[in-house]
């Protein structure tokens, strides 16, 4: 016997077994001679549960009757459980049936090709439908019986007549299933009633006559206007461009700085338009439970959908869409932020001036893969577009009083926070597939009735849906959502152009008294270059409260000037300064003042003032003569001696010696410095520092687990000699500019004394010895005001030198316009509107600009 | 794959199980039972259980529905059985068991006497008391007395039965068996370990 087995066993073909260095392959099933054999759980699995259903069974027995002997018990299962035993005795069958054919390869074949082989054989030349079909209804015949079992058991009747007798059983169970039934019915209607509380609200519905703004009342957008004005012909007559092949634009996006009238303009397309204005605000789709924002999307286009049919088309405008999210900030990590880094790479460089399309494909993939892997702050392709663009606004927000587009800075910082956002949860997907989503049929009876009759569902009808967006951060919408067939058009509604801004201030000033003249009002626009639809009009509201004060109802000049410096610099706070101090800082500004006036062409003082607001003591602030683009080395450099102007002008005055307060100056004038030699290309070297830093050339890069100042180390490098020779040229130079003209430092700085807060064009006056506005210029420079002057000045630096505390009073300057006084100095404190920030635009150079300086 | 050796046991220990009980075979009992009641009997497998299952009567001062306490839901239950292969006859072993709620009306002054004829003056005859055990099984208590009775035909027959109720008198549990003297004595043992496994379970 066992002679005979070891026959069989060199009998049966080894399997190969995969080792180190053999070529052979484990074999297909198709070359298998036997059946591959089992491991012992796959062939011992279902005996032991059967096994242990059988054991259950038996047990149940015994617990049930506690007089019943184990043997009893056991036959008593056998009878009662017989099926049990069945299904072990064909699972013995099977596995025995295994187990030959793992050894005898003739029964193998036998099962494999003549049974099974022909079983699928068959199989195969049967339609795959009818296949299926078969398939279908032995599945349904299956669970059927399978239901019938379980019934039957129940009722004690055989299967067949369980299922024949289940309707009446049904019925004469109803009460008893009814009051099953209503507590989940109960349950589900608590939160079918929580859902559609929950999914109210956010949205407003706004009927033709309910809206009176017109495209006539906003101004200084034309362009935007003509845009927006186009698309709704669109939406009025959508024939007129279907009819030679096209199709009306269904979604617009505004995006720009804040206030500058996106919201209005939408407003005012649906009050030109004639239609239902549906205005979704932009925590429409926060909510607390998943699924509430998919709902209220759902039935927000629902009601579109219904006002669309209804006046032949709707306006749907969602305020502040960047609160919608996006998708790739949702799902953590950095996927959104590359994606929006990646968006801003593609903006910067098809910006006009860039040279990007200049590149060749290589080199242009090269970028592309940087702004993916490591576009960082300094990643500069838009240098050439200014202080602005990529190059570094981030860290030096000073950078904005520079030049560039002062809303670019912390529009991109703010992308650096912008999360996943409330458009979560699926809110997002669902809009955007209610945006652009599959054109299927709707309705009950379109679809489920007219199919049931052979009919073909209808397709839907055209919805005249005009969707409008604004958002003034378009880096944070879903990219999906700006494609062509969502938003197909995008346009930016940016800071009014000066001729924008002038019509914006007629347009408001046309609505009080006022006695500005053409002139005046072009002046206003010249000297406000960022100012928005929405700040002006606060800004003219505060001239009116400003002569209301004064018991007039008619705006001057003088108002709006106080308006604006009140706007934008805020209140001076109600501080005295000791006399020498005074002197010291009037100088420190008159200095800046004077050196910005004669090297700074591409600026124009705004007003100049030694008013102390918080902790800064006094500033000159200086607005760009008109719209800008681009930036200059020469201007930059001007800006450094303008920067470094205080420092020369101190140790000019007082004897070699300066005061902490140039601090300040100093660092913005380093940090400008190392802008240009390292990133703008205007120092002795080509390479862009952003670069190296990216690719760890050079010093600047910080090294892993390191703590030290990659800026430091730049420092410390070649670099750091350019910049402080750079700097030190450049206060050399304005020391030379401040000596030539002391008389007119000593000159400004008198009237800044005398009236603490002056205009810039007063500041020309006095320089160019011309009457300004507010003060005659030319009577500093007669003999004996400029001997009063050093005089005064002299009194101020002995008093300096032996300690001592009483000066001679402040000389009196014929020729100062005795106007200036209620004219251009800040109101006294008013109880509404205080405390404006000074604007980003409207830069300022600081003499003494913080408290911390001082201490230095 | 090797698996734990429990998994190899088991379905061994279990075939082996089965094996070793197909080979004993079965006790020669059968059982009666009231899962609901928690009522077990055992009989002889040659033994026929007549009739089994709930039945109308309770022990009531009225002959209406029992009036019983909430909570208490006792159905009244009778099983009967017989030794006999055919037609009933008093040559064989003839049985029964009961479940009998008791009105709460009468529980305080049940008397389990009244569940024995051994005093009822309407059977015709003398009857002699064999055998008189008063039984407590945990919670239940009660008598089982044997008695012989000659019948109008002249018959000797043996009765026994044993009746024991609950502590709170609300159930009456009764068996009892009786055939000719002859044939009670010859199936003693049968008679013994039927009422030997009487149980009523907690």
């Amino acid at each position: 016997m066992r002679l005979r087995r070891k026959r069989a066993e060199s009998k049966r073909p080894a399997e190969p077994v995969m080792t180190l260095g053999s070529t052979t392959s484990r074999p297909r099933d198709a070359d298998r001679k036997t059946r591959r054999k089992l491991d012992p759980w796959d062939r011992s699995k279902y005996l032991i549960l059967g096994s242990v259903l059988f054991a259950f069974f038996w047990w149940q027995k015994l617990n049930a009757n506690p007089i019943k002997s184990v043997v009893d018990g056991f036959w008593e299962t056998v009878e009662m459980q017989a099926w049990v035993w069945i299904l072990l005795s064909l699972e013995v069958l099977r596995q025995l049936h295994f187990v030959v054919a793992e050894h005898w390869s003739g029964y193998y074949r036998f099962w494999k090709f003549t049974v099974f082989g022909r079983v699928e054989n068959r199989q195969s030349r049967m339609d795959p439908w009818v296949r299926f079909r078969i398939g279908r209804v032995l599945r349904i015949l299956f669970w059927l019986l399978l239901f019938g079992v379980i019934i039957g058991q129940f009722v004690d009747k055989n299967p067949v007549a369980a299922l024949i007798g289940l309707p009446g059983m049904l019925n004469s169970w109803l009460p008893w299933a009814a009051r099953l039934i209503i507590y989940p019915l109960l349950l589900i209607s608590q939160f079918v009633l929580l859902f559609w509380f929950l999914s109210r609200g956010g949205v407003e519905t706004y009927f033709p006559d309910d809206i009176d703004t017109r495209f006539d009342d906003v101004w200084g957008q034309d362009p935007v206007k003509e845009r927006v004005r186009e698309n709704l012909i669109f939406l009025e007559n959508p024939e007129s461009i279907e009819e030679v092949g096209g199709y009306a634009p269904g979604g617009i996006l505004l995006y720009g700085p804040p206030g500058t009238g996106k919201t209005l303009l939408a407003e005012a397309a649906a009050g030109e338009t004639g239609k239902p204005f549906v205005f979704v605000e932009p925590g429409a789709f926060m909510n607390m439970f998943f699924g509430v924002g998919i709902l209220k999307v759902k039935g927000l286009f629902r009601k579109l959908r219904k006002l669309a049919l209804r006046y032949g088309g709707v306006v749907a405008f969602f305020d502040e869409a960047d609160a919608l999210g996006n998708r790739g900030a949702a799902v953590g990590g950095d996927g959104g932020f590359r994606s929006e880094r990646f968006a801003a790479f593609l903006r910067d460089a098809t910006e006009a001036g860039s040279s990007y399309p200049y590149l060749s494909p290589g080199a242009q993939r090269a970028l592309q893969e940087a702004a993916l892997g490591g576009y960082d702050r300094a990643g500069s392709l838009g240098a050439y577009g200014g202080a602005g663009s990529l190059g570094g606004y981030d860290r030096a927000g000073s950078l904005g009083a520079y030049g560039g587009d002062p809303w670019t800075g912390p529009r991109r910082e703010s992308i650096m926070m912008m999360g996943g956002g409330g458009g979560g949860m699926g809110t997002l997907q669902a809009l955007l597939a209610e945006l652009s989503g599959l054109k299927k049929p709707r309705g009950f009876f379109n679809r489920i009735v007219r199919k049931m009759l052979g009919m073909r569902p209808k397709p839907p009808p055209k919805y005249r849906i005009l969707v409008m967006m604004a958002s003034n951060l378009p880096e944070a919408l879903d990219p999906a959502m700006l494609r062509p067939g969502r938003i197909d058009r995008i346009y930016k509604v940016g800071y009014p152009t000066q001729e924008g801004r002038k019509r914006t201030y007629e347009g408001y000033l046309d609505k009080v008294d006022h006695v500005l003249t053409d002139d005046d009002i072009e002046k206003l626009a010249t000297i406000t270059p960022y100012a928005t639809g929405a700040t002006i009009k606060d800004m003219v509201n505060e001239a009116l409260i400003t002569a209301i004060r004064d018991g007039r109802r008619v705006i001057t000049w003088a108002d709006m000037i106080k308006a604006k410096q009140l706007k934008e610099h805020g209140l001076a706070d109600d501080f005295d300064y000791v006399e020498h101090e005074r002197h010291a800082l009037a100088i420190h500004e008159a200095c800046h003042a004077v050196a910005l006036h004669r090297v700074s062409r591409h600026r124009m003082i705004d007003l100049a003032t030694i008013e102390r607001r918080g902790t800064v003591g006094g500033f000159v602030s200086h607005i760009p003569p008109e719209d800008r683009f681009t930036h200059w080395r020469s201007e930059y450099e001007a800006d450094l001696e303008v920067s470094l102007a205080s420092l020369a002008g101190e140790r000019l005055f007082f004897g070699d010696d300066n005061s902490s307060g140039v601090g300040g100056d100093l660092r913005n004038a380093t940090h400008l410095a190392t802008m240009m030699a390292g990133y703008w290309g205007m120092g002795e070297t080509l390479a862009s520092h952003a670069v190296q830093r990216q690719f760890g050339i050079g010093g600047g890069q910080r090294k892993r687990g390191e703590d030290k100042d990659p800026e430091q180390e730049l420092l410390q490098s070649g670099l750091g000699d350019q910049i402080e020779q750079r700097l030190t040229d450049r206060y050399e130079a304005a020391r030379c500019l401040l000596e030539a003209n002391r008389i007119e430092v000593l000159a400004v700085a008198h009237a800044l004394e005398t009236h603490k807060t002056i205009t810039g064009e007063d500041v020309s006056a006095i320089v160019d010895r011309k009457v300004g506005p507010f003060l005659d210029g030319r009577g500093y420079y007669m003999s004996d005001a400029i001997r009063a002057l050093e005089e005064y000045h002299a009194a101020v630096l002995e008093l300096r030198r032996t300690g001592g505390m009483q000066l001679p009073p402040l000389p009196k300057i014929s020729g100062i316009s005795g106007r200036l006084v209620e004219a251009v100095a800040v109101p006294a404190p008013i109880p509404v509107g205080a405390g404006a920030a000074a604007s980003p635009e409207s830069s300022s150079s600081n003499g003494s600009d913080s408290s911390d300086d001082q201490d230095d | 794959m090797r698996l734990p050796s429990w998994a190899r046991v088991v379905p061994l220990v279990l075939v082996a199980a089965a094996v070793l009980a197909a080979g004993c075979g079965r006790s020669g009992y059968e059982y009666v039972e009231n899962d609901d009641e928690t009522v077990f009997l055992k009989i002889p497998e040659d033994w026929q259980i007549v009739s089994e299952g709930n039945v109308d009567f309770a022990i009531t001062p009225d002959g209406n529905y029992p009036q019983i306490l909430p909570g208490e839901d006792v159905l009244a239950w009778r099983a009967q059985f017989d030794a006999a292969p055919g037609i009933s006859s008093l040559d064989y072993v003839a049985g029964f068991v009961e479940v009998q709620p008791v009105d709460r009306r009468m529980r305080s002054d049940l008397n389990l006497a009244s569940f024995f004829p051994i005093d009822a003056t309407s059977i015709d005859g003398e009857i002699e008391v064999v055998r008189h055990d008063l039984i407590t099984v945990g919670d239940i208590s009660g008598h089982r007395i044997a008695w012989k009775q000659t019948t109008a035909d002249g018959r000797e027959i043996m009765g026994d039965r044993l009746v024991m109720t609950n502590s709170l008198n609300s159930v009456v549990y009764t068996v009892g068996l009786g055939c000719t003297v002859g044939c009670y004595n010859a199936n003693s043992a049968e008679i013994e370990e039927v009422m030997r496994t009487f149980t009523v379970e907690d």
